[in-house]
């Protein structure tokens, strides 16, 4: 065979075998469809469902859980988790009300507030089959309090008696710390009744019983403070117990036969796959692979585009608010005035419109209007975009047009859309107040260090509420030295106020308060000039139901997430 | 060739050793901790965890516990999932490296095909064809090819899932592969065109076909053997660079794999993690060398170790 034939023979075998390859990428005739079918809403409402024997799966978007100690943990999505396997005493219903869970009614109060008496349903179980009684909800409370297990949610118990003390003897003796433990006020009076006595009235404490802190711990697989068991290894009381599970890629859940509540789980399996990146999630939700998911605001304009999407989508506010903290301490924000003209300086629509994609609420309240009932204009007049409001402000702090106004630095987590808020409010403050301002950027981590530790002149941040009550966005936050207050407001009207609301047992009374207190917080922008409520919008396939009906502004990863058991599907 | 080894070996003491020191100082000296997040710990609750993971003594305290943790094997415990950093590198290095070797084997296949085509073709179509495939194989970053890929090959026809990853399972197998093996794969057809070009202009070879040696043997026993020793040299780094992970595949596939938890260990400061990856990803490196130089001793003979 001659040179040029061979030279041929050749590229044809290495050609074949880049065709092999090629080969490797054609289509499956065997292979299951991807594409999910169009699908039919499921018989019954989603509060009160006919559908009683589970069937179908459901698999959704989110995100890796960090700890599954429900007494340790605080990330979003390691919430969303525990609510999805284990329930409290009460359940947060969709309007946010707490309703008896494990409890067999609402709780007793005595006439000065400071004892809960709590009655378990009879007969409950863990899903190992194990009693689940009185002894197990304390036991949960003490974990919480526990300074070994230094779980991150202690603070929303401080009113316990007894919790601060255990909480912080981390350093003391085991036999001080036992006697501690047993002074924590939490006690099985028999099986089925549990008695909290609390430092003071908490008016809120009914909701608290409804949260991750105080849900039960297994006595029979869990101590004080030893080791919480994992997924697989660990018992469960909600509607869902995991069956199996692969860290960063998934956890399958079934339905948890000895789950106690009314309203038992509807579909045999739920799946959660963990997801990071929402773009990536939103394919996924594009080719059929996952039935639910969030929507980054990069991307809301694409999705309401869509012909298909636009019409899963579904957007609502969350309980979440953004806004402009200065720190008090710096000797320019200090001036009222100052802080005012950053305020008024501030088109918040516009830069909602443009940079924000229209994701968020623009708004001058710090409480969302669920726990508020005000409207997110509610404090426009005092702090809204005026920029003629805004010269007159900096005039009257001695910088008329700007002029020797010291440099000031606004810190920011690292990514594109806060870059472009950054630039967007630096050429606005430019425009209308004719200051400079240095834009900084840092990783979450430093960026919480340095807010923590106060070393800031501004950061963009804000709030999400970890319990749905006006008393959550101000409490800590605001009052003088208070553990969140990072931003050094010290208002003495602020703290009398506070103090009135904190222990009144009149409840409509208690949230005027907490009211007054957001107006004074917001008109003299002690620590924060709200610019939106964070959006929440997710997209969700037609077959599935009970998830946009009981979605809450609450919701962590996919609308309705905090009550599993409410979703039905029809896609087999 | 054993002394040479054995002699390597020893010297990876030291570069481990160097490795963990910078790295440890590197990552202390960065702000922000682990327990830095949005909502502030109370300070009773932030000693406790300190305590508990080991950070509440000085940096140089610190510093000797971690080394002598890490002489007896024991990388620690993740401060964000509470389990040993050794049981965390063994789960996703155990998928990393799946799609890794995956990864090396479509870059190898494509390379050297493309490379060997484009060589014996010079100024061809062959050539001209494998040199455009390389050359857009290299100009396009994963994070652009990755997404790419999806919307085609799993959005548009649907023929390949976009989560995750199942070994034999084409469906999960094919995109990631590509999207990782693509950029080494260009490299290698590089390399390896410019090495058979070099090859067949010698004059052993002349002779070969001047002898009347058949053209199969000459182009594979004595010009693609022999051009190899260059292509040699860039698999080692290569493979040691696939099958320990990428953050931006992993990420785009949703794949449980070394790279992201690298890349997410740094970000939330999780200490034990990056410690242990980086000691881990070193001992690869230094092995895929080590590897390197003793095949070089196999691939030519002139070479003595």
């Amino acid at each position: 065979m001659t040179k040029p034939k061979w030279r041929m023979l050749l590229s044809v075998l290495a050609m074949f075998a880049v065709l092999a390859i090629a080969a490797a990428c054609g289509d499956d005739d065997n292979a299951e469809p991807t594409k999910a079918p169009g699908g039919t809403a499921a018989a019954g409402s989603p509060t009160a469902p006919a559908v009683t024997k589970p069937s179908g799966t459901i698999t959704i978007r989110t995100i890796q859980f960090e700890s599954w100690d429900p007494h340790f943990a605080d990330f979003n999505q390691d919430i969303e988790h525990f609510f999805m396997v284990w329930r409290g005493l009460y359940h947060l219903d969709a309007d946010s009300k707490p309703q008896p869970a494990m409890a067999a009614g609402m709780p007793t109060v005595s006439a000065d507030g400071k004892t809960y008496t709590v009655k378990l349903q009879p007969g409950l179980k863990w899903s190992d089959g194990q009693p689940l009684d009185a002894a197990d909800f304390v036991l949960g409370l003490q974990r919480t309090c526990n300074p070994d297990n230094a779980g991150h949610y202690q603070y929303i118990l401080t009113a316990v008696v007894g919790c601060d003390d255990y909480y912080g003897a981390a350093k003391k003796t085991a036999e001080e710390k036992a006697a501690l433990q047993k002074a924590v006020g939490v006690r099985a009076v028999d099986a089925t009744t549990i008695e909290y006595k609390l430092t003071d009235p908490q008016p809120t404490f009914t909701i608290l019983l409804a949260l991750w802190p105080t849900f039960p711990a297994p006595k029979h697989k869990a101590t004080v403070d030893g080791k919480w068991a994992g997924p697989m290894e660990n018992v469960y009381n909600g509607p869902f117990k995991p069956s199996a599970y692969t860290e960063k890629d998934k956890m399958e859940l079934v339905p948890n036969d000895q789950y106690a509540g009314k309203q038992k789980a509807q579909v045999e399996k739920l799946v959660l796959r963990y997801i990071d990146d929402p773009a990536v999630a939103l394919n996924a939700y594009r080719a059929g692979e996952i039935d639910a998911t969030t929507v980054p605001s990069t991307q809301l304009k694409a999705v309401k585009a869509d012909p298909t999407l636009g019409k899963e989508l579904v957007s609502y506010a969350a309980t979440r608010t953004t806004g402009i903290e200065p720190n008090l301490k710096d000797p320019t924000l200090a001036k009222l005035d100052v802080r005012l003209a950053l305020s008024q300086a501030t088109d918040r629509k516009t830069l909602n419109d443009t940079i924000l994609n229209g994701a968020n609420i623009p708004s001058t309240t710090w409480m969302p209007p669920s726990r508020s009932g005000t409207k997110p204009d509610a404090f426009d007049a005092a702090i809204g975009f005026n920029p003629t409001k805004a010269a007159e402000s900096l005039k009257r702090a001695g910088y008329d047009k700007g002029a020797g106004f010291p440099k000031l630095t606004v810190l920011q987590v690292d990514s594109a859309t806060n870059k472009a808020i950054g630039e967007f409010l630096q050429a606005e403050w430019k425009k209308y107040l004719g200051i400079e301002i240095t834009l900084e950027y840092t990783d979450s981590r430093t960026r919480s260090s340095r807010f923590n530790s106060g070393d800031f002149q501004i950061v963009l941040g804000g709030w999400g509420e970890d319990y749905p009550d006006p008393e959550n966005w101000i409490l800590g936050l605001y009052e003088t030295g208070g553990s969140i207050n990072k931003q050094s407001c010290s208002m003495k009207a602020i703290d009398d106020v506070i103090a009135k609301a904190k222990f009144n047992q009149k409840d409509e009374e208690r949230r005027q308060q907490y009211r007054d207190a957001e107006k004074l917080v917001v008109e003299n922008v002690c620590g924060m000039a709200p610019m939106w409520q964070v959006g929440f919008h997710a997209v969700v396939k037609p077959y599935i139901k009970g998830m946009v009906e009981n979605k809450k502004a609450d919701d962590k990863q996919v609308p309705g997430d905090t009550s599993v058991e409410l979703w039905t599907t029809t896609k087999k | 060739m054993v002394a040479y080894t054995i002699r390597r070996i020893l010297l990876m003491i030291p570069l481990l050793f160097a490795v963990a020191t910078v790295t440890f100082f590197l990552m202390h000296s960065v702000e922000g901790g682990p327990f830095d997040t949005e909502k502030p710990l109370s300070e009773a609750a932030r000693q406790r965890l300190n305590e508990r993971y080991d950070l509440d003594g000085t940096l140089l305290t610190q510093y000797v516990n971690y080394l002598q943790r890490t002489v007896q094997g024991d990388f620690g415990i993740s401060f964000s999932n509470d389990r040993p950093v050794r049981d965390i590198i063994g789960d996703r290095f155990s998928v990393s490296i799946q799609l890794g070797i995956s990864a090396f084997l479509f870059a190898v296949t494509m390379g050297l095909t493309l490379g060997i085509i484009a060589a014996i073709n010079q100024n061809g179509i062959g050539d001209y064809v494998g040199v455009f495939i390389a050359t857009s194989g290299a100009a396009l970053p994963s994070f652009i090819l990755a997404p790419f890929l999806v919307i085609l090959f799993a959005l548009k026809v649907d023929w390949f899932d976009v989560l995750g990853w199942e070994l034999w399972n084409y469906k999960k197998m094919v995109l990631p592969t590509v999207a990782l093996g693509m950029l080494p794969g260009a490299f290698v057809a590089r390399i390896a065109r410019a090495s058979m070009l070099d090859i067949l202009r010698q004059d052993y070879i002349r002779t070969a076909r001047a002898k009347g040696v058949k053209e199969t043997r000459v182009i594979i026993q004595h010009a693609v053997k022999n051009a190899m020793i260059p292509v040699l040299t860039v698999l080692g780094p290569i493979f040691a660079g696939l099958i320990t992970g990428s953050f931006i595949v992993e990420n785009a596939f949703a794949i449980p794999g070394l790279g992201n938890t690298f890349v997410g260990s740094v970000l939330i400061r999780d200490y034990g993690v990056i410690m242990g990856v980086t000691l881990f990803y070193a001992v690869v490196i230094a092995a895929m060398n080590l590897i390197v130089d003793l095949l070089y001793a196999v691939a030519d003979p002139r070479i003595r170790l």
